[in-house]
């Protein structure tokens, strides 16, 4: 009976994938909440690749996610993968029966799972995974992940006895999950722009955790991220056995370092964060059997997902796109910490908050006040265009951050911040985009490629050449609505 | 006149700090200096203008309300001085009685307030909240945000002494006509994070009870912007005030 109720489940969800295909609806979600309905053991009952593999992790589980199934899609994998989005209960059920034969078997050979950290208790004791990568653990979002104390009590509840781990070493909060179980660690080797006091609001770890003494950073990434010891009792961050170094951001090149040998590969991107994502592909793709030669070849055929980080040259400017993940205080921080470190002068168009927010209630603002909008200040970005629904809050914050406000200008409408922002082949563009901007960037990335095209082609203005001979250019009006 | 942040490396979880900093940077009289959990705090030997105390981890309560009880009778003096103190988030619970585990367990609080604490990590409280501060010089409609696993409850026989009277949110409780607690200038609320960057008119408030006089905030016409629309946009009876 309970086989019977399980692929009447099967098919139900097969059957409502197909007719949302047909209606042209993406709708990942709503097969696995039908398979769940008729069958709540749906997930426990359903066929599973060989190996799973799951993601998780504060920040970068898409990014790392995306890596490790291109590169194993180019290794003629059979894999199976949970869609963007989708990385809860119901849109793993409804990723394995659609993965799933008509009896219930898997058709893949294995299983890579991007998984909330919050879903985690529903999902891994139905479904544990074989190896779990976990990113990184910080300051989440307020209203569902607390603080980190709170995620790393509650994946210690649900990670399997039986689960290989794959940790950041460099993350002394994530590195310390789940202590019995088997793992490795990755982790980037010194690098130049390390400190050693924080730059970053946010520092989710200043004690050591078995005594309670105040850690000691040798040296320091961001925020907690670094390498740390405790001068009282000893306790570390970990050795890593994948170890990325050296790491040559500009140049796009890193070697990993293991067993005291050393593979040469390039970057996908010039983001301390996504060297960081990548590493822990790089260690995941090891634990799978692939060799680094392997690999290397692999992860140098795939990039970034565009969705988050996109990069397009118009008209001789080059204009990328970048989401902040506001309300997430820590991922917006390495947005403009990117932004800020990017070599010379910059112009920045960001749509800040949540929209949806606006229309019916309000924005928790707490985030701006954690992250570290003081990148912002910094000199090299030469015009920061803004559009928010909470623009004033905006304002407020940059006052406090002690930004040139000279350099801030207001737009009144999405189409004028487009208007607004300058075009000077000289200074690269970014457009920073909230959780639900992504529409609003990809429009306004549309409007300044047919801008820069336009004035590529149109003759130069006088004045245009003026600014270009200044040393500096010239400040830029506020303009409030 | 010193602003005590006490133990700001494990209770300012989201950005409560910012309120103490806010002050001092609006009044030149006014100095910041911070204490560490391991420290002795500043307000043992001397006489802060306020003390400041923010969310923390549920095992930094704890830790924080053991560091705080040998020293009540000394918190006791300064509430009787009229020394102001600023506790956000579930700090209100630490200055407690008591605070509560879902399994009947707990530990003591400081035993400023006589409030109890009942925790329930299971399920988050998150809202918004709209709600009035008044005392001898001051009506000020208060704005600001909760996201908690506790809520609070006096003691039997304690006469209510909250800090705001509700309009639109929870109180004390969800049900109570209260929020916060208020014993002298101590004043205690689960409003998280920067309460004072939020409320310019508390803030400037605050200001006078610490003695700064004709007090003003830096940036003032900028945060009064802020606090007008968001005040607009609570004071919308369509508003939806939990999520």
């Amino acid at each position: 009976m309970a086989r019977l109720r399980f692929l009447v489940a099967l098919w139900a969800a097969k059957a409502t994938r197909l007719g949302l295909r047909l209606l042209r609806r993406r709708g990942t979600q709503v097969p696995g909440r039908v398979a769940l309905k008729l069958c709540p053991g749906f997930l426990a009952q359903v066929g599973r690749p060989d190996r799973v593999l799951a993601v998780t992790g504060t920040n970068g589980k898409t990014t790392v996610c995306n890596l490790i199934i291109d590169a194993l899609q180019l290794d003629s994998r059979r894999v199976l993968a949970n869609d963007y989005g989708s990385n809860t209960l119901v849109g793993l059920c409804a990723c394995l029966a659609a993965g799933a034969s008509w009896t219930g078997r898997s058709r893949h050979d294995i299983a890579v799972f991007e998984v909330d950290e919050r879903s985690s208790r529903l999902i891994y004791p139905h479904l544990p995974p074989d190896l779990l990568v976990v990113t990184n653990l910080f300051r989440d979002t307020i209203m569902r992940n607390a603080h980190t104390e709170f995620m790393v009590d509650f994946l210690n509840s649900a990670i399997p006895a039986q689960t290989e781990l794959i940790l950041n070493a460099d993350d002394l909060i994530s590195s310390a999950l789940a202590p019995a179980n088997r793992r490795c660690h990755f982790a980037l080797g010194r690098l130049d722009s390390d400190v050693t006091e924080s730059e970053n609001l946010i520092v989710d770890i200043t004690c050591c955790p078995k005594c309670q003494t105040e850690l000691v950073f040798d040296y320091r990434r961001y925020h907690h991220i670094g390498h740390a010891h405790c001068p009282a009792c000893g306790f570390a961050s970990p050795q890593a056995e994948y170890l990325g170094q050296p790491v040559d951001l500009t140049g796009r090149t890193m070697a990993v370092l293991e067993a005291g040998q050393s593979w040469p590969y390039r970057l996908v991107s010039d983001s301390l964060v996504n060297a960081y994502n990548q590493m822990a592909a790089i260690a995941a793709l090891r634990r799978l059997g692939l060799t680094h030669d392997r690999i290397a070849q692999l992860l140098a055929q795939v990039s970034i997902v565009a969705t988050r980080f996109g990069q397009v040259e118009a008209g001789g400017v080059t204009i990328m796109t970048q989401l902040m993940k506001d309300e997430n205080a820590l991922a917006c921080s390495r947005v403009f910490d990117h932004v800020r470190r990017y070599p010379g002068r910059k112009v920045v168009v960001a749509a800040t908050n949540y929209f949806a927010y606006s229309k019916d209630w309000s924005e928790n603002t707490y985030w701006m006040w954690c992250a570290d909008f003081e990148f912002l200040a910094d000199p090299s970005i030469s015009q920061l265009v803004l559009w928010s629904p909470r623009i004033e809050d905006v304002l407020l914050r940059l006052l406090w951050a002690g930004c040139d406000m000279s350099k801030v200008e207001v737009a009144r409408t999405e189409a004028e911040a487009a208007e607004l922002a300058t075009l000077d082949p000289e200074q690269p563009l970014f457009i920073l985009y909230s959780m639900d901007g992504l529409p609003f960037a990809e429009r306004t990335r549309r409007r300044l490629v047919a801008r820069a095209q336009a004035q590529a082609q149109a003759p130069v203005p006088a004045e245009a050449l003026d600014r270009a001979e200044a040393a500096t250019p010239a400040p830029v009006e506020a303009v409030r609505p | 006149m010193i602003v005590e942040a006490l133990f700001p490396e494990r209770c300012s979880l989201y950005a409560d700090l910012v309120n103490a900093q806010y002050l001092v940077r609006s009044a030149p009289d006014l100095e910041l200096r911070s204490t560490a959990l391991g420290q002795t705090p500043l307000f043992a030997t001397e006489r802060p203008a306020l003390i400041s105390l923010g969310s923390m981890t549920e095992s930094a309560q704890e830790q924080v309300a053991a560091r705080l009880r040998p020293w009540r009778e000394r918190l006791e003096e300064l509430i009787e001085a009229g020394v102001c103190l600023l506790a956000t988030g579930n700090a209100l619970e630490v200055l407690g009685a008591r605070i509560e585990r879902e399994d009947g367990s707990g530990f003591d609080g400081v035993g400023l307030f006589p409030t109890v604490a009942r925790r329930d990590l299971t399920h988050r409280h998150n809202s918004m909240f709209l709600g009035r501060f008044e005392d001898s010089r001051e009506d000020t409609k208060i704005v600001g945000f909760k996201s908690q696993f506790s809520h609070s409850w006096a003691l039997p026989g304690a006469a209510p002494s909250h800090l705001f009277e509700v309009t639109r949110g929870a109180g004390l409780q969800p049900g109570c006509p209260g929020e916060g607690w208020r014993r002298g200038n101590f004043m205690a609320t689960y409003l998280l994070g920067p309460l004072v960057v939020m409320n310019p008119g508390f803030g400037r408030r605050l200001l006078a009870l610490m003695g700064v006089e004709d007090p003003h905030l830096v940036f003032e016409d900028q945060i009064e912007a802020a606090y007008r629309v968001r005040l607009a946009e609570f004071e919308q009876p369509g508003r939806s005030f939990d999520y």
